[in-house]
């Protein structure tokens, strides 16, 4: 019940392919995100899925069954459009009631329907009213409620909060989590907001230009990013990355040569590196520190270009070598003369991507 | 998408049917049709006569004739001391039996006794087509002069402009079969209001005009009353045009010392170029299809000055039940006003350019 | 946003050109509206009177003797009721199939997906250059001989369809400029509703009726008001396809009886009502009219 399998999913437009042998399983009840930036695809994914979009090559189930050739009305999924698309000339009743409507569906059974799903979303008063005359919010959830009363198998989202100011966001963000504790159903959702993936996701899916970057919770992909691309997009502010090369690798670590002459040994690394080749060394804001003192394993000097103090943390932009690095702290964070400043962070946080963009762990 | 192959066909076949047999076919049949001698009740079938119907349509030719002479070689004159010259069909039926299928179209004189005679095998056709272009030409600048004017009163903006809007538009509304009844009774040589109040702006100075029976006057008749019932409809246009324009040019142009006048040469007339084009276009094209007024108020008459294309081609094709010839006629219209309107696009996207 | 002229208080011409500008406006308003002004006025009026008026302002001001015997006349001497109820039968019901029909094919054009559809669109434009004048003729010959399933207590087969009510409706029905004012206007409305619908499960046409349509009323509204127009006023084709007046519209009516009658009064009578219908409409959906005329001819 509930589940969707991508297989091998390709799509073309004439002889542009946008989208490249993508596999993705989604389990029944899970809250999958797919996320990257514009044009990656995860919005075309989402309409396949929908049936909006012809499949060129692959197959999707929902179900265990193919839909590929299925009407978007046959396939047991429900969505909700990044615009809410609620038809203007009907009212909110009108609007969630459609599909039952279409149906056949008798009066007193599409009227129960109608009325639990304005409970559950508080849109009870607003039941004979026409969309115009409602906020953005207000149409959001109408927009929900006309999904839910089709109990799909899977919910689909279309970045169903873009179009919301930011404290209407975080609001919103909180009743789809409520709701799908609540209705316990598949929810796929679109997003190039990471901050939004990392809230709501069991599981996310990093797309990037039509292919898929990596799978995995949250904070697996916080924690361990398998490439240059998901470490630099999960995470805000953004990761750090460092020039650097390799000086040697045993069985103890890799030890590696940073822009600015010095070197630091990173322990634990499952694969060699030969000497000599150009890897990236990643490391967050937010796990760096400036300090007097430093005792960590990872060290390195910069020079400072700006500090911002927001209350309760600071940002410090600085610059290593030929590497702009950015710091997140706790607190206030006062540098008022331009000498060099000392940063630490622990080993443990500290990231190895190889030649061609691959972590190595 | 089968399913929206299915639908989308389903969807446009009424409207398939209907372009197609009654827009598409008829066309075509009408270029077929001409190449025929079909008529409308006919026992008789159909047959393929070639390109006889467009010779009989366009056909042109001249004589030249020489003044009678009486028996001693003197030029004779008529009673109104005139030069005498032989009729034209009998000339034509002994002298040159070739030609015996043309009528006179019209004459000079040539020489010092001579006339010169243009012939044609269909005078009427060659009348209606002057008279539809006489009235293009006439109706053109008067129905759009008048309707850019009134856009441009309506457009100040003063209180009561939706009330005089609505005026000058009445006349649109009204069928064009109403009002040329209704301008019958105002040409009315004697009883008619034209005439009157003509008399009273002229001080009496000018003579009552027999508007619908004097054929000097009878296709400016229609050419007032045309555009007297059009002009509404390019107001229209002309406003849309005109509101268009972005105020801030005018204002740009009052600091810099523009008078009305100047206004009005610099900025309005350029910024409606695209709708004086369109508006030129279209009511070219609805000038030449010129048939309900005249159909209605003259028949064509008086000596076909009203004649027009299309009263000819349905005369021809309706009245008198020759469907091949009126098709004749319809082709050669329907050339006619493509190429006006091709020239007419060349000529003002070259004016843009 | 004005534009010929800028008033401001500045200007010493202000009150003048004021002034002026409503004279002149005046006096065209009474060009433009005195032949209806004499048609209404001498609508009442008995022959003698109209002649008595004709030499003053009373021409077109309904005084002296007036009364509706002119109209009494109209309805004793002609089957003007008759041709009142075929205008309006055969003028509704060509609006009605028009907006259906133009507006199905416009969907199908824009909103469906299906192979040709870009050519057939183009084809439409094209098919606009035809005038309808061109193509009466043929279009005689045409429905002189199209069969037709008719009635006459049972199902009979007609061989033609002159002198018939489908005669005048049905030829006028599919309009290519109709066709590209919806296609224009269905363009505009966002894809995502057709979408969301789609996975509510309606059908392509559900879609169209129940979500397009109800949002289209400019757009119904404009060909509502031309169709109506047109069909109202329609002269031509009547003409040439119908001769029994069993049929006969408004037009051809007042056509005939102008011929007939040389009472100015009555005929007049007879214009006046054949009128009163369109600028009736006219009045109540000035607004929506002169949007729709202006509109046609942006589009054009």
């Amino acid at each position: 019940m509930g589940s969707v399998k991508l297989g091998n999913v390709v799509k073309r437009f004439g002889d542009t392919q946008t989208i490249h042998g993508v596999d993705i399983e989604i389990k029944n009840g899970e809250f999958v995100v797919f996320v990257g930036p514009s044009g990656c695809g995860k919005s075309t994914l989402l309409r396949m899925i929908a049936g909006l979009e012809s499949i060129t090559e692959g197959s999707i189930e929902i179900n265990d069954q193919v839909v590929n050739h299925l009407q978007p009305s046959q396939r047991g999924i429900a969505m909700v459009f990044q615009s809410y698309a609620l038809y203007p000339h009907m009212t909110v009743r009108e609007n969630i009631g459609f599909s039952m409507k279409l149906a056949g569906t008798n009066k007193e059974e599409m009227n129960n329907k109608i009325e639990l799903a304005a409970k559950s979303l508080k849109l009870e008063p607003l039941l004979d009213r026409k969309p115009a005359n409602m906020s953005g919010g207000q149409r959001q959830r109408v927009a929900i409620g006309r999904a839910i009363v089709r109990n799909p198998e899977v919910f689909l989202f279309d970045e169903p909060l873009s179009n919301l100011d930011a404290e209407l966001r975080v609001q919103m963000r909180m009743e789809i989590a409520r709701l799908h504790k609540e209705l316990d159903s598949t929810m796929v959702y679109v997003t190039h907001d990471q901050v939004e993936a990392m809230t709501l996701a069991d599981k996310i899916v990093v797309l990037n230009e039509g292919r898929v970057e990596q799978i995995g919770s949250p904070l697996e992909l916080y924690q361990y990013p398998m490439n240059l691309f998901v470490a630099g997009f999960i995470g805000s502010p953004k990761m750090n990355f460092l020039q650097a090369e390799v000086i040697a690798s045993d069985d103890d670590g890799v030890a590696v040569k940073l822009g600015d002459g010095s070197s630091v040994t990173l322990p634990n690394r499952t694969r060699t590196l030969k000497a000599g080749v150009r890897v990236t060394i990643g490391v967050r804001p937010e796990h760096l520190n400036a300090v007097s003192d430093a005792c960590k394993t990872f060290r390195i000097t910069v020079e400072p270009n700006l500090v911002e103090n927001l209350g309760g943390h600071s940002f410090l932009y600085t610059q290593f070598a030929n590497d702009p690095v950015s710091v997140e702290m706790e607190g206030i964070y006062i540098h008022d003369d331009n000498s060099d400043i000392l940063l630490e962070a622990d080993i443990e946080n500290v990231h190895l991507f190889d030649e061609s963009g691959f972590a190595v762990r | 998408m089968n399913i929206s192959t299915k639908y989308g066909i389903g969807m446009g076949s009424p409207a398939f049917i209907g372009l197609g047999l009654f827009l598409l076919i008829p066309f075509i049949m009408a270029i077929f049709m001409s190449f025929t001698n079909s008529r409308l009740l006919s026992p008789n079938a159909t047959e393929f006569v070639g390109i006889d119907n467009y010779a009989q349509l366009l056909s042109v030719n001249y004589i030249v004739l020489n003044a009678e002479r009486n028996d001693e070689g003197l030029i004779k004159l008529d009673k109104d001391g005139d030069i005498k010259y032989p009729r034209v069909r009998r000339h034509l039926k002994s002298n040159y039996p070739e030609l015996r299928s043309y009528y006179e179209l019209t004459s000079f004189s040539w020489g010092e006794n001579d006339k010169v005679v243009i012939l044609a095998r269909d005078p009427i056709f060659w009348k209606s087509l002057y008279n539809t272009i006489a009235f293009a030409l006439m109706v053109i600048p008067l129905q759009c002069g008048l309707a850019l004017g009134l856009a441009l009163l309506i457009n100040r903006k003063l209180k009561g402009t939706n009330f005089f809007r609505t005026l000058y538009f009445a006349p649109v509304v009204t069928s064009m079969v109403v009002v040329a009844i209704v301008w019958t009774f105002l040409y009315h040589k004697d009883f008619g209001l034209i005439n009157q109040y003509i008399n009273t702006l002229t001080f009496g100075l000018v003579d009552n005009i027999n508007w619908l029976g004097d054929e000097r006057w009878s296709m400016k008749a229609i050419v007032i009353m045309s555009a007297w019932q059009g002009a509404g409809v390019q107001m229209l246009i002309f406003l849309a045009g005109l509101q268009g324009i972005p105020v801030d040019r005018y204002e740009a142009a009052s600091i810099d010392g523009a008078n009305e006048w100047q206004k009005f040469r610099y900025i309005t007339l350029p910024g409606l170029k695209h709708t004086i084009t369109f508006v030129m276009i279209s009511t070219t094209i609805a000038a030449f299809g010129l048939f309900v007024q005249v159909d209605v108020m003259t028949g064509g008459g008086p000596l076909d000055s009203t004649s027009t294309v299309m009263l000819h081609a349905i005369n021809k094709g309706f009245n008198e039940q020759d469907t091949a010839y009126g098709s004749t006629i319809t082709v050669m219209y329907f050339i006619i006003i493509l190429s006006i309107a091709l020239l007419q696009k060349m000529y003002f996207s070259k004016k843009e350019a | 946003m004005s534009s010929a002229i800028v008033l401001n208080t500045v200007d010493p011409y202000a009150t003048p050109k004021k002034v002026l500008t409503y004279a002149v406006m005046l006096i065209l308003a009474y060009i433009f509206i005195f032949p209806l002004l004499f048609m209404f006025s001498s609508a009442l009026k008995p022959q003698a009177q109209i002649f008595e008026d004709l030499y003053s302002i009373a021409a077109v001001l309904p005084t002296g003797d007036i009364s509706l015997d002119n109209y009494v006349s109209v309805f004793e001497s002609s089957r003007i009721g008759l041709y009142f109820f075929n205008s309006f039968f055969i003028t509704t019901t060509t609006v009605v199939l028009s907006l259906l029909v133009n507006s199905m094919l416009a969907y199908s054009l824009v909103r469906l997906e299906w192979k040709g559809r870009g050519f057939i669109l183009t084809f439409i434009i094209a098919l606009m250059i035809i005038p309808l004048d061109g193509i009466a003729i043929p279009l005689l010959m045409l429905v002189s001989h199209l069969p037709w399933i008719g009635w006459d207590s049972g199902l009979v087969l007609e061989t033609t369809w002159l002198n018939t009510y489908h005669v005048q409706i049905l030829p006028l029905i599919a309009n290519p400029f109709f066709i590209f004012l919806f296609v224009s206007f269905f363009k505009d409305i966002p894809k995502e509703f057709d979408e969301a619908a789609a996975i509510d499960g309606a059908t392509p046409f559900q879609i169209y009726w129940r979500i397009i349509l109800p949002m289209s009323k400019p757009v119904i509204a404009t060909v509502a008001i031309l169709q109506f127009l047109g069909g109202w006023n329609q002269y031509l084709f009547p003409v040439l396809f119908t001769q029994s007046e069993g049929v006969r519209p408004v037009m051809l009516g007042i056509q005939q009886f102008f011929g007939n009658n040389t009472e100015w009064g009555e005929v007049m009578a007879y214009a006046s009502l054949i009128t009163l219908p369109v600028l009736l409409v006219f009045l109540i959906f000035q607004r929506q009219f002169v949007q729709s005329m202006a509109g046609a001819g942006i589009k054009g």
